[in-house]
């Protein structure tokens, strides 16, 4: 009796758990997606269809170059579902957006232009709020479209360089709110210890140049000699295709390999040694300088070898502008524990990545710059970071 | 002389007179990319506009048809003689093929080498003109008409 109370108890305690378990609405639900960029993709068949204007007017805003109004804020508003799934995405670490590397240059990226205009949705809206006066919802805008940037990504170039392009519009638009919210010193130590937290700069142009090598060193080979004839003619001209299959030959292509493969090697290193800008920008400059374009093969590495030295200055300038942030969080700080501005650069606060030095510090009539050090070698140009600060 | 003989008789006769180089390209393409811009102006005034219009109207196609002439100079040395392309007819390929070649991997790669970022910018703003965003307007009704 008493074995079979016992094996009751058993039984019954089982079955409690069992219907614990099933009763239990967490384990009744299958888990969210974990790859980020499917919820992007979502995100991108929720984008309203607006017309051109609307889009423009949208891009606008984000750029700063318009202020929101009535009209950008009810286009924004058919723009919450897609918002809602960029924000469950950029709680999601992993991001693979299902590039078909196998189809070499002829891979269609088509979420690249979508993830474009979520950007400027993302950002305009970060600049309504600011408007509205929510500085902390601004900035937790632009800290999720940093994220956006991340998950971005570096699988391709062009994958790399729009991910520089979002986190420059995302550093503009930080700049412009933490002006407006310098009196707030409690916000100013919140983004500070968030921008510890995030991702940072840990993309490169290294592992897309490793693909970019894979493709076109199989592209570079008489066995795809139709689909290098298409590249490099560029056009539906069957007559140009033919000519360059006719007069192509391993030999020549052979050498093209190689001289492309020894280039862009010489590049990797560059891009992966640490160095001063100045420094890598020569080095980078002279893999390409000096390919004569009337050599057969030397003129086909020109048509494929990227703009390295630009890439480098973009990364470059892009690490500049969030250490020109980040400076400048610590200058408000200060303002926000003397009640004025510092009348020099705090030590110790993060450096100009151009010149490696710390940032040139400017107070102005209606705040102060941070100006860099070293020049944009493309442009010859000094950039520099000016932030107004709210009276 | 038809105008392909005058480009050939042309490309025999400079080509030793001419100093290529970065300088050179650039002369090259603003030159080209002013021509293409005016026959698109005049193409595009001579048509109504719809998708083949917009696709061959967009700034991205104008800066890949730019990228076909210095492009073309490779051919030119790959054959070592050979022909160049005759003019805006000589489209690029993923355009005539079709609009998603917009956002290959090789027509973003061309905008980029052209005019930088804003060129790259200025393509995905024709991308989203001519490919989407998809419309939301689909009821559960319209989906499921076909169903039974």
């Amino acid at each position: 009796m008493k074995r079979l109370r016992s094996g009751t108890f058993a039984r019954m305690g089982l079955a409690s758990l069992m219907v614990a378990l099933l009763a239990s609405p967490v384990s009744a639900y299958p888990p969210d997606p974990d790859n980020a960029a499917l919820l992007y993709y979502q995100g991108f068949l929720a984008l309203a269809q607006l017309d051109e204007g609307a889009r423009d007017r949208i891009a606008n805003v984000a750029k700063g170059e318009a202020v929101p109004d009535d009209k950008v804020r009810a286009d924004l508003s058919n723009c919450s579902g897609a918002i809602d799934f960029a924000e469950a995405a950029a709680q999601v670490p992993t991001c693979h957006w299902g590039v078909r590397y196998s189809q070499g240059f002829d891979a269609l990226m088509p979420q690249l232009a979508q993830a474009r205009f979520l950007t400027y949705v993302l950002i305009a809206d970060a600049h309504i709020r600011a408007a509205d006066g929510d500085y902390k919802g601004a900035l937790e805008r632009c800290l999720m479209t940093d994220t956006f940037a991340h998950h971005i990504g570096d699988d391709t170039f062009i994958s790399y360089l729009v991910s520089l392009s979002v986190r420059k519009l995302t550093y503009g638009c930080m700049q412009d709110v933490i002006g407006q919210a310098a009196g707030d010193a409690e916000l100013l130590q919140w983004l500070k210890n968030e921008l510890v937290t995030i991702p940072g700069n840990d993309l490169s142009p290294v592992r897309p140049l490793k693909i970019e090598i894979e493709i076109v060193t199989d592209l570079m080979q008489m066995k795809n000699i139709g689909k290098l004839a298409m590249i490099l003619a560029n056009s539906d001209d069957e007559n140009i295709i033919a000519e360059i299959v006719k007069k192509a030959d391993a030999k020549t292509l052979e050498q093209a390999r190689r001289l492309y493969s020894e280039r862009m090697k010489g590049s990797l290193i560059a891009f992966s040694t640490p160095a001063v800008y100045e420094q890598a920008y020569s080095q980078l400059s002279k893999l390409t300088s000096d390919l004569d374009p009337n050599d057969p093969s030397a003129a086909a590495v020109r048509a494929f070898v990227p703009s390295l030295s630009r890439i480098l200055t973009l990364k470059t300038r892009a690490e500049a502008h969030a250490n020109a942030i980040k400076a400048a969080i610590e200058v408000l700080l200060s303002r926000a524990k003397t009640g004025r501005l510092p009348d020099a650069l705090p030590s110790g606060l993060p450096k100009d990545a151009l010149s490696g030095n710390d940032f040139e510090y400017q107070k102005t009539a209606e705040g102060f710059v941070l100006r860099c050090r070293g020049k944009d070698l493309d442009k010859d140009e000094i950039p520099q970071h000016e932030f107004k600060v709210k009276k | 002389m038809k105008p392909d003989e005058n480009i050939e008789k042309f490309v025999k006769d400079a080509k030793p007179h001419v100093t290529t180089g970065r300088p050179m390209d650039k002369r090259t393409l603003d030159d080209s990319y002013a021509a293409m811009q005016e026959t698109l102006r005049a193409k595009s005034a001579a048509r109504k506009p719809g998708l083949p219009g917009m696709i061959l109207g967009s700034r991205a196609v104008q800066l890949a048809a730019a990228a076909a002439v210095v492009i073309a100079a490779v051919s030119l040395f790959l054959g070592r003689g050979g022909h160049t392309p005759t003019g805006p007819t000589a489209e690029p390929r993923w355009a005539a093929e079709s609009p998603a070649k917009m956002v290959s991997m090789m027509s973003l790669r061309a905008a980029y080498r052209q005019g930088g970022l804003d060129a790259l910018d200025e393509q995905f703003r024709d991308t989203l003109n001519v490919l989407g965003p998809p419309p939301l307007g689909i009821s559960s009704r319209e989906l499921l008409e076909n169903v039974n």
